[in-house]
C-alpha cells in the first residue's frame, strides 16, 4: 500500500511535468507562430506604405525626380500599380495602400519585383515606374525613364509602350512624330510632326494651343466649330479654305463657325467674337447668335461693339479699333496705339499683356515710353566691341576661311539696350521669356546678312574680301520692330535662301546668328551680368559655323540676373541662343565639342583669364574656361583669328 | 509533510509558469498593437505633409508654372487659389486626394510683421468625421509664396487639417471605385467596413453622411459618382459590395 503511494506520487509529479511541459510548449508555439505571422504581414505593409510615400515625394518635387526604391528580398509577390493604389498579393492575401499623387501612367504589374525606379518628368508631370535600377543608357535597347529626369534622350522612348515624353527628343527630332507626346494631353510639347494638313485623328493636343505651326489640326477645327470656344489653333482654317473678298480675308463656307481662337465674350444672349483677322462666313451666317467684328456689316456686331475712347467691359472694341491692356478703352488700331496711358503694357497673357491673337500690337508697343526709364541702374563697360566673321567660306576646308573682326558692334550702354531691359524690368528671367519664345517675340533670322554680311551696300552674291557684324542696337531695335511671323525672313527680293519668306524692310537689320550673339551679350551685360559670367562665342565645323552667347549659372548672382534654366546646374555654363530660340547645358552639347574663341567687352578670354589662372592680364591663355571641358575645332583658325586681336589662343 | 507541500507547490508553480506566459503573450500582442497605432499615426502625419508638398509644388494643384513652364518650390499661383476656393468649396481637389483620409486646407496671405492681410483661401472637404467616428487628426502648416503678379509676390502660411475617420475611410473606397471606373478599369471590388454610427446617402445633394452613435448631428461628405446605396442603418461591421457602371456605382 505504501509502495502504491510512491508510485502514484511519481506518476502525478511525471504528469504534472509533461503538462507543464505542454502547456508551456503551446504558448511558446503560439506567440512565435504569431509574431511570424505578423512580421510576415508587416514586411508587405511597410513595403506598400514606403512605395506609397516615394511615389508621393517624387510627385511632390518641383523639379524633375526619381527615387530607386528597393523592395524586402526574399518574397514572393505581386505588385500592382494603378489609380492612386498599391496592391500587393501574397499567399492568397492582399494589403493595399493608397497614396495622393496622380501618376498619369499605368497601371502597373510587376511580380516578384526586386527593386523600382520611380521617375517624374517636370514637363508633363507624370510618373514613370519601372522594375529596374534608375539608370540612363541611351544606346541600350531599352526604354529608361530616368533619361528624361538626366536630360537627355533616350530615343527608345519615343512611341514606346511607357508613355515617356521627353521633350528633349522632340526638339533633337522635330520630324519625327512622337506619339507619347502627342497624346499627352499636357507634355508641354507641341508635336508638330503628328499633325497631318486634312486628317483627323481625334486628337486636338492642348499643347499646341495658340502655337504657330504651318497646319490646321482638323481636329481642332472640328471640335471648336459652331460656336464652341477651346484651344486655338492659329493656323485654322486652313490657309486653302480662306479667300480675300473686298480686301478682307473670309474664310470659304463650310457650314462650321470656327472660333477657336476668337476668345469670344456672350452677353444678351450674343457671342461676340473678337479679332482674328479672318471673317467666317459661317458664323455670319448665325446673324442672330454670333458677331464676328472681322465682317465687314455683321447684323449682330452692328451695335454689338465698344466704340472709341469707351471701356471694352461688354462687347468687343468696334471694328477698326483695338483694346488697351490694363484699360480695356478701344483706340484706333495702329502703331503704338496703347502708348501714353501710364500703363506699362507687358507680355500676352499677364497682367497688362495683350490678349491672344494680339502680339502684333505687343510688339508695336515695345517702342512705347511708358515703361519709364527713372529706375534703370547704372551701367558701365569695357572698351573692347568687336566681333569676329568669315569670309572665304566657299573653300572646302574650314582652315583657309579668313576671319575678320568688326570693330565696334558691341555696345552694351547704348539706349537700344536700356531701353529693352527696360521693357523686361531689368530682369533676365522676362529677357529669357523673349529669347526662348518664337517670332515675332524672339528673334528673327535674316536669311540675306548670308550675302551682305560681305557687303554692307546688301547685295546677293556681293564678292569681297571683308565681313560685317552689325552693331547690336540695330539687332535689337529690329527685333524689337518686328511683327511678321515668318522665324527666316529676307530684306530684299533677291535673297539667296530659298526657304526664307522676303518680307522687305519689315526683315532689315534683325540679323544673322552673329548679330544676334552681340545683342543678346551686350543686354546680359547692361543688365548687370560680370564680364567673367557672360561672353558670345561661335562653334565651328566644317561647313557650318554658329554664334551665340554662354553665360555661367553663378550662385552668387542677385536674383534678377539668375535664369531659371539653371536650377539643378549651378556652376554650370549655359548656351543662350537667340537664334534657335533656346537656353540649354553647354556641357555635353554638340557646340561643346567645336567650340570656338570667348569675348565679351572686357576683351577675348585669353587676355581675361590666362591658363585658367584668372587676373593675369596677358596676351597668351586659353580660348575659352577649361573646366567646361569643351574641346577646340580646327575651324575655328585661331591662328589667324586670336592674333588679329593681340591675343595668342593655346589649346 | 513533505510530500504535502510538494502537492501544493507544485500545481502552484504551473500555474504561475501558465499565468507569466499569457501575460508574455498579452505583453507581444500589446506591444503590436502599439506600433500599429504608431504607424497609423505616422501614415496621418505624412499623409498630411504629402499633401502640403503637393499642393505648393504641383502644378497641377497650385503651384505657379512660368510661361517656360519652369516651377519654383512653394510658390502658389493666386489665380489657382481663387479657382480652387470656388471650385473645391465642398471635396478635396484630385491633384491631391487621399482616398484614405480627408482635408481642408486654407492659406492665408502675410503681410508686413508677419501679420495676416486678411485675405485668405480655403478649400477642400468641409465636414469630418467626429466622436467616436474619429481616429485621428492632425494640423500641419509651411510657409508658401503666393504669387499675384509678375512684380508682386507676398509670404503666406497654407494650412492643412488632416482627418482619419470611418466616413472620410468608406467615402474615399466608394470615391476610389468610381475614378477607377471612370478610368475605363472593370469596378466590382468588397471592402469590410466598421462604423461607430449610422450612413445615409442623399441622393439629391450627392451627400454621404455619417451619423455618430450617441449622437444627433450628422457630417456630410460630397461624393464624385452618383450611388445606388440604401445605407448602413446599424452601427458595427459591414460588407461593402461595389459595382461600378455608366458613371453610376451600386453598393449593397
Amino acid at each position: 500500500m505504501k509502495g502504491s503511494i510512491i508510485i502514484s506520487e511519481t506518476i502525478l509529479e511525471a504528469a504534472g511535468v509533461l503538462i507543464s511541459f505542454i502547456l508551456i510548449a503551446l504558448v511558446v508555439n503560439m506567440v512565435f507562430s504569431q509574431q511570424t505571422v505578423n512580421t510576415y504581414e508587416s514586411a508587405f505593409q511597410s513595403m506598400a506604405r514606403d512605395t506609397s510615400i516615394a511615389i508621393d515625394r517624387v510627385a511632390a518635387s518641383s523639379g524633375s525626380m526619381y527615387i530607386q526604391q528597393n523592395l524586402t528580398k526574399g518574397l514572393r509577390f505581386n505588385l500592382f500599380i494603378d489609380y492612386k493604389s498599391i496592391i500587393i498579393k501574397y499567399s492568397d492575401k492582399a494589403v493595399q495602400n493608397y497614396f495622393i499623387a496622380d501618376t498619369r501612367s499605368g497601371p502597373y504589374i510587376f511580380s516578384n519585383p526586386k527593386t523600382l525606379c520611380i521617375a517624374k518628368g517636370v514637363n508633363d508631370n507624370r510618373i514613370m515606374i519601372t522594375n529596374d535600377t534608375c539608370v540612363c543608357n541611351a544606346k541600350d535597347e531599352v526604354c529608361d525613364p530616368a533619361c528624361v529626369v538626366k536630360n537627355i534622350c533616350d530615343q527608345k522612348c519615343m512611341n514606346d509602350a511607357s508613355g515617356a515624353c521627353n521633350p528633349l527628343c522632340s526638339s533633337l527630332y522635330p520630324a519625327t512624330c512622337d506619339r507619347n507626346c502627342y497624346t499627352n494631353e499636357y507634355s508641354g510639347v507641341c508635336e508638330k510632326s503628328c499633325i497631318k494638313d486634312g486628317e483627323a485623328d481625334s486628337i486636338c493636343s492642348p499643347d499646341c494651343n495658340n502655337v504657330k505651326k504651318g497646319v490646321c489640326d482638323t481636329d481642332c477645327y472640328n471640335i471648336y466649330s459652331n460656336g464652341k470656344t477651346g484651344f486655338c489653333d492659329p493656323d485654322c482654317p486652313a490657309e486653302s479654305k480662306v479667300t480675300t473678298v473686298e480686301n478682307v480675308k473670309t474664310k470659304i463656307p463650310d457650314g462650321k463657325c470656327y472660333s477657336g481662337c476668337a476668345n469670344y465674350t456672350r452677353k444678351d444672349g450674343i457671342l461676340v467674337l473678337k479679332y482674328d483677322g479672318i471673317c467666317d462666313a459661317d458664323c455670319n451666317i448665325e446673324i442672330s447668335a454670333i458677331c464676328d467684328p472681322d465682317c465687314k456689316n455683321s447684323e449682330p456686331c452692328k451695335t454689338r461693339c465698344t466704340k472709341e475712347g469707351e471701356r471694352a467691359e461688354k462687347y468687343s472694341c468696334c471694328n477698326g479699333l483695338v483694346a488697351c491692356p490694363g484699360t480695356d478703352i478701344c483706340v484706333k488700331d495702329k502703331p503704338l496705339a496703347c502708348c501714353g496711358n501710364g500703363i506699362c503694357e507687358g507680355r500676352p497673357d499677364t497682367a497688362n499683356g495683350w490678349g491672344p491673337g494680339n502680339k502684333t500690337q505687343w510688339e508695336t508697343a515695345y517702342n512705347c515710353v511708358d515703361c519709364g526709364s527713372s529706375s534703370r541702374p547704372s551701367c558701365s563697360a569695357g572698351s573692347f566691341a568687336s566681333s569676329p566673321c568669315f569670309t572665304n567660306t566657299d573653300q572646302t576646308d574650314c582652315t583657309l576661311h579668313d576671319p575678320h573682326w568688326t570693330p565696334n558692334v558691341i555696345h552694351v550702354c547704348s539706349e537700344e539696350v536700356l531701353k529693352f531691359l527696360d521693357r523686361r524690368n531689368w530682369n533676365l528671367k522676362e529677357v529669357a521669356k523673349t529669347i526662348v519664345s518664337a517670332v515675332p517675340e524672339g528673334w528673327a533670322f535674316d536669311y540675306s546678312r548670308y550675302s551682305s554680311i560681305l557687303s554692307p551696300a546688301g547685295l546677293c552674291g556681293g564678292a569681297g574680301n571683308m565681313c560685317y557684324v552689325q552693331a547690336s542696337e540695330k539687332t535689337i531695335a529690329a527685333n524689337e520692330n518686328y511683327k511678321k511671323e515668318f522665324g527666316g525672313c529676307c530684306a530684299y527680293s533677291g535673297c539667296c535662301a530659298g526657304d526664307a519668306s522676303y518680307v522687305g524692310s519689315d526683315c532689315n537689320g534683325v540679323g544673322f546668328c552673329g548679330d544676334h550673339a552681340v545683342g543678346v551679350l551686350s543686354i546680359f551685360r547692361a543688365a548687370g551680368v560680370p564680364a567673367k559670367d557672360v561672353y558670345a562665342t561661335f562653334t565651328s565645323s566644317s561647313g557650318y559655323r554658329h554664334a551665340f552667347v554662354v553665360y555661367k549659372c553663378d550662385a552668387s548672382l542677385p536674383d534678377s540676373l539668375k535664369l531659371d534654366e539653371c536650377n539643378g546646374h549651378w556652376g554650370e555654363w549655359l548656351r543662350v541662343d537667340a537664334t534657335s530660340h533656346s537656353i540649354t547645358l553647354l556641357r555635353g552639347s554638340a557646340e561643346c565639342g567645336t567650340m570656338c574663341v570667348w569675348y565679351n567687352d572686357a576683351g577675348a578670354y585669353p587676355t581675361i583669364s590666362v591658363k585658367d589662372g584668372g587676373g593675369n592680364m596677358g596676351t597668351v591663355g586659353y580660348p575659352f574656361p577649361t573646366e567646361t571641358g569643351c574641346k577646340v575645332s580646327p575651324c575655328c583658325v585661331l591662328n589667324k583669328l586670336c592674333p588679329q586681336i593681340g591675343v595668342e589662343c593655346i589649346t | 509533510m513533505k510530500g504535502q507541500l510538494s502537492y501544493i507547490v507544485k500545481p502552484i508553480t504551473l500555474v504561475m509558469i501558465v499565468v507569466l506566459l499569457i501575460l508574455l503573450y498579452q505583453s507581444i500582442s500589446e506591444s503590436t498593437v502599439k506600433e500599429k497605432e504608431a504607424q497609423k499615426s505616422l501614415n496621418v502625419v505624412s499623409s498630411a505633409t504629402d499633401v502640403l508638398l503637393m499642393l505648393s509644388n504641383s502644378y497641377d494643384c497650385l503651384a505657379y508654372r512660368t510661361t517656360t513652364e519652369s516651377i519654383f518650390s512653394n510658390v502658389v499661383d493666386v489665380g489657382r487659389l481663387e479657382e480652387f476656393s470656388e471650385r473645391y468649396e465642398a471635396i478635396e481637389p484630385e491633384c491631391a486626394r487621399s482616398y484614405e483620409f480627408g482635408w481642408r486646407a486654407n492659406v492665408y496671405e502675410m503681410g508686413k510683421n508677419s501679420l495676416p492681410t486678411g485675405a485668405n483661401w480655403s478649400f477642400g472637404a468641409k465636414d469630418f468625421s467626429y466622436g467616436a467616428a474619429l481616429m485621428d487628426s492632425i494640423k500641419l502648416d509651411m510657409p508658401v509664396a503666393i504669387r499675384r503678379s509678375a512684380k508682386l509676390v507676398t509670404p503666406g502660411i497654407m494650412e492643412v487639417k488632416l482627418v482619419d475617420g470611418e466616413l472620410e475611410k468608406i467615402a474615399g473606397f466608394i470615391d476610389w471605385s468610381c475614378q477607377l471606373g471612370n478610368k475605363g478599369r472593370p469596378v466590382k471590388s468588397s471592402a469590410s467596413v466598421y462604423l461607430h454610427g449610422t450612413v445615409a446617402y442623399n441622393a439629391t445633394d450627392n451627400t454621404l453622411c455619417l451619423t455618430p452613435s450617441g449622437s444627433k448631428k450628422k457630417i456630410c461628405r460630397q461624393m464624385i459618382c452618383q450611388l445606388d446605396f440604401a445605407g448602413l442603418k446599424s452601427p458595427g461591421e459591414h460588407m461593402l459590395s461595389l459595382i461600378y457602371s455608366d458613371g453610376r456605382v451600386a453598393i449593397t
